[in-house]
């Protein structure tokens, strides 16, 4: 092994791809275009939705408006709803989603309310399970009904000439100790790693099958097999290269992917207001720290399957399935409760998943981060041991 | 132009095709296979961790417990909390993960409940907000104290003479209305018109682009420009070759999902919901036959564009650049489907890819709005004779078949 010949190789590999114009667009440009056009996307989409949503207010009928005038009339001065007049067909209507809910008065509602404080009164609202407006109406009608149901109790209970603190007992309060950093982290720290780990297996395909299966398609690779360079050089070089461009498309989608939040945390802040987003930069380094190692068992294993095919498609085939293999320990960070430990910090992939994940929400456990980093390290020179064996063997390199 | 030709060009590209072992893959066996993995395997273990985590004792931790004994009791007592000693480092430890929760009362809480007319006394619960566990224990806690301060406002009304039903005057009753097959509509028809379309899109992508940049890489392409067929018999021949296969891979990818949720019910349907409840499936085979007429202009579509905007590559690489941006075109609208709240419109019936998939979501829960489904069809058949006529327009330019 000469460092001196790696240097070679790879120079001769990157200015090969540099001359490429497609690994320009999908190193690149793909992923600096990629998320922001999705956030615009969906941000269009959300607003025009959620604006429609507010604009139209939901319609309602009550059935037997006559038995309870009073929260009727709650209901009819509540702007949330529209109050449509009563018709035979509402179960249709529901079911056609032209009406989202009906609320039934039974006669004497609120007759019996006032004379029978002894018995519950029942009323019903019809929907539609699982529909999404419905369901909302459902849960504004409820709370209204929940109000009135509030006001007739406390009136009872200044009847019996008892004080109203009677009926709430004490005072329960609620109270977030997450930093804003750790709350706004859990959430980034689900989808953050996955898309880190797949951008990092993606960045490393094309260049892996380009530098083998395609040298072979192009007939070159016996020209350089047979130039003075050992195969270690040769694989070593090549590898790097790999490495490099996997190790740039993830670094450059994640700052497009944080330029992008930040961009969109700026609009949200000015709807919701509370949204904080803080991914400090210690943590980005971190988990920068924790994809090196696994960029290189991606890059090892993609020269290692895709020198056995024959040509560039021939390597898509086999590297397809690949993806399906990473994608769902990849997922591991989108799982709600599943948390690491020393055994699962030996799992390739998910361990880095799940530790990505802890770090992104502020937390540092030192000893696992270690151990995760030295496990994938141990991966990656496997890896890169039977790429080399790969590389030593004609039968893979020539094979008819 | 004339059938025969076509119908000639049609039969060599498909016995190209099914030379090729990839095509082979990616029509029949990734399809196939996806959504027993996607549906069953995530779903199940996202599921399982979920009710794993629901029966774990949380750990919780009760600061000022001497003030409320009984309360103090029943939290013990329930199962449901793994009750830890006292640290004065609490919040950080939730913050940290290693505590769930915690709850403290205020000094006096039980004596000032008892003291009839006093003040009324105060609980704080802290919990970590957006973290899964932390907000599941703090879920049980309030359950636990709800009822407990239930008791205890119906034993002060009591004593005063009055009933415990006084304190709930309307009792709500929910009433579903929608019949099963529109209430499982709503559930799956948002996911069902998304996979459809990603794998209409994904059974075209292939085959149009090795039956354009594929055949001027190989050289072959002059050949066959060379032969007596004709540009537009050629371009029909390619395209109808590119349809059948990307239907082909839609239909399969159906069946599969409908396998999946006929064996493994259950599983597919909690996770696609993501709720927890018993729910069986209905779909209509007329639906699911609605659906298809309605996704056969947009493979028309899918089918012609890919055609058109691969052929302008010098070969299958270079088209994969091309075509990458397009399944992202392709994908953001067919996910807005997804979206709870959007509803189909005259403007939304005439946005492509959209308009489709929310019709589909309208059919699969029982509705048929046929007005839609005219301006959704007719659009998008529209849109997919403008794109065919580009691609044979493109076969015409020299500038594009041989560029160099």
């Amino acid at each position: 092994m000469a460092a001196r010949n790696i240097g070679i190789v790879f120079r001769k590999e990157l200015m090969d791809m540099l001359r490429d114009r497609r690994t320009i667009v999908s190193s690149i440009l793909v992923p600096i275009l990629t998320f922001p056009l999705l956030m615009l996307g969906f941000g269009v989409l959300a607003t025009i939705v959620v604006r429609k949503a507010t604009k139209e207010s939901p319609t309602v009928m009550i059935l037997g408006e006559s038995n309870a005038p009073a929260l009727a009339k709650l209901l009819r001065e509540d702007k949330q709803f529209e109050v449509v007049p009563p018709a035979n067909d509402y179960v249709q209507r529901i079911n056609d989603k032209k009406l989202r809910a009906v609320v039934e008065f039974p006669a004497g509602f609120e007759d019996n309310i006032r004379s029978k404080p002894n018995e519950p009164q029942t009323l019903t609202i019809y929907h539609y399970e699982g529909e999404f407006r419905s369901q909302n109406v459902l849960n504004n009608l409820e709370e209204s009904v929940e109000k009135y149901n509030a006001t007739v109790v406390a009136s009872r209970v200044a009847a019996a000439k008892m004080p109203a603190a009677v009926l709430s007992a004490f005072d329960s309060k609620k109270e977030n100790v997450a930093s804003a950093e750790k709350v706004t982290g859990n959430i980034l720290g689900m989808i953050l790693p996955y898309f880190v780990i797949i951008l990092c297996l993606t960045g490393a395909m094309y260049p892996a099958m380009d530098s083998t299966a395609g040298e072979k398609e192009r007939g070159t690779i016996e020209t350089i097999l047979a130039s003075p360079v050992g195969r270690t050089d040769l694989v070593i070089g090549k590898f790097l290269l790999v490495l490099t461009f996997s190790i740039v498309t993830t670094a450059l989608s994640v700052l497009s992917f944080s330029g992008s939040v930040l961009v969109g945390a700026e609009m949200l802040s000015r709807v919701t207001k509370s949204f904080v987003l803080a991914l400090s930069a210690k943590s980005a380094a971190v988990v920068f720290l924790m994809i090196v190692p696994l960029a290189a068992v991606f890059s090892a294993l993609l020269l290692a399957i895709s020198l056995i095919a024959r040509s560039y498609r021939e390597a898509q085939t086999y590297v397809g399935p690949l993806i399906f293999i990473v994608i769902l320990p990849g997922m591991a960070s989108m799982l709600p409760g599943i948390e690491l430990n020393n055994r699962l910090a030996l799992v390739p992939i998910l361990n880095v998943s799940l530790v990505a994940k802890d770090i992104f929400a502020g937390q540092y456990h030192w000893n696992q981060i270690g151990l995760i980093f030295a496990s994938t390290c141990v991966y990656a020179a496997l890896a890169l041991y039977v790429a080399v064996r790969q590389f030593n063997r004609e039968e893979v390199l020539f094979r008819s | 132009m004339n059938l025969k030709n076509i119908r000639v060009v049609y039969n060599k590209e498909r016995m190209d095709m099914l030379r090729d072992r990839r095509t082979v893959f990616n029509m029949l066996l990734f399809p196939l296979i996806m959504f027993p993995i996607i549906s069953i395997g995530f779903n199940r273990m996202e599921n399982m961790f979920r009710e794993k985590a629901k029966k774990e004792a949380a750990q919780i931790m009760v600061l000022g417990a001497a003030h409320a004994p009984e309360l103090d009791a029943r939290l013990r007592a329930s199962g449901k909390f793994e009750i830890l000693p006292l640290a004065a480092d609490f919040k950080q430890q939730i913050s940290d993960k290693k505590l769930r929760a915690a709850v403290e009362f205020s000094p006096g809480f039980e004596q000032a409940l008892h003291a009839a007319g006093g003040v009324s006394p105060t609980l704080t619960l802290y919990f970590y907000r957006t973290e899964l566990r932390s907000e599941l224990a703090v879920r049980g806690l309030e359950e636990l104290i709800g009822k407990y301060r239930t008791e205890i406002v119906q034993g002060r009304v009591v004593s005063q003479g009055m009933s415990a039903a006084s304190l709930t005057p309307v009792i709500t009753k929910e009433q579903n209305v929608a019949s099963a097959e529109k209430v499982s509509g709503v559930r799956m028809g948002a996911i069902i018109p998304y996979f459809i379309i990603i794998f209409c899109l994904m059974g075209a992508l292939h085959p149009a682009m090795d039956l354009t940049a594929g055949e001027k890489e190989r050289g072959t392409l002059e050949t066959i420009l060379a032969s007596a067929v004709s540009r537009g018999e050629l371009v029909m021949g390619k395209f109808l070759l590119v349809l059948t296969t990307s239907l082909i891979t839609a239909v399969i990818s159906l069946i599969s999902y409908s396998a999946t949720l006929k064996f493994a019910p259950s599983a597919a349907a909690r996770g696609v919901s993501g709720a927890a409840k018993d729910m069986t499936i209905h779909f209509s085979l007329q639906a699911v036959l609605m659906v298809f007429v309605m996704v056969l202009p947009l493979a028309v579509l899918f089918a012609a564009t890919l055609v058109a905007i691969s052929l302008m590559a010098r070969s299958y690489k270079e088209a994969q650049s091309y075509t990458g941006p397009i399944m992202l075109a392709a994908i953001v609208p067919a996910i807005a489907s997804i979206l709870p709240g959007i509803e189909l419109n005259p403007a939304l019936a005439l946005i492509p890819v959209l308009n489709v998939s929310l019709v589909s979501k309208e059919l699969l829960s029982g509705s048929l709005p046929w007005a839609s489904i005219a301006v959704v069809f007719i659009s998008t058949s529209f849109y997919a004779a403008i794109a065919l006529a580009i691609a044979v327009l493109q076969f015409q330019r020299e500038e594009v078949l041989f560029r160099a």
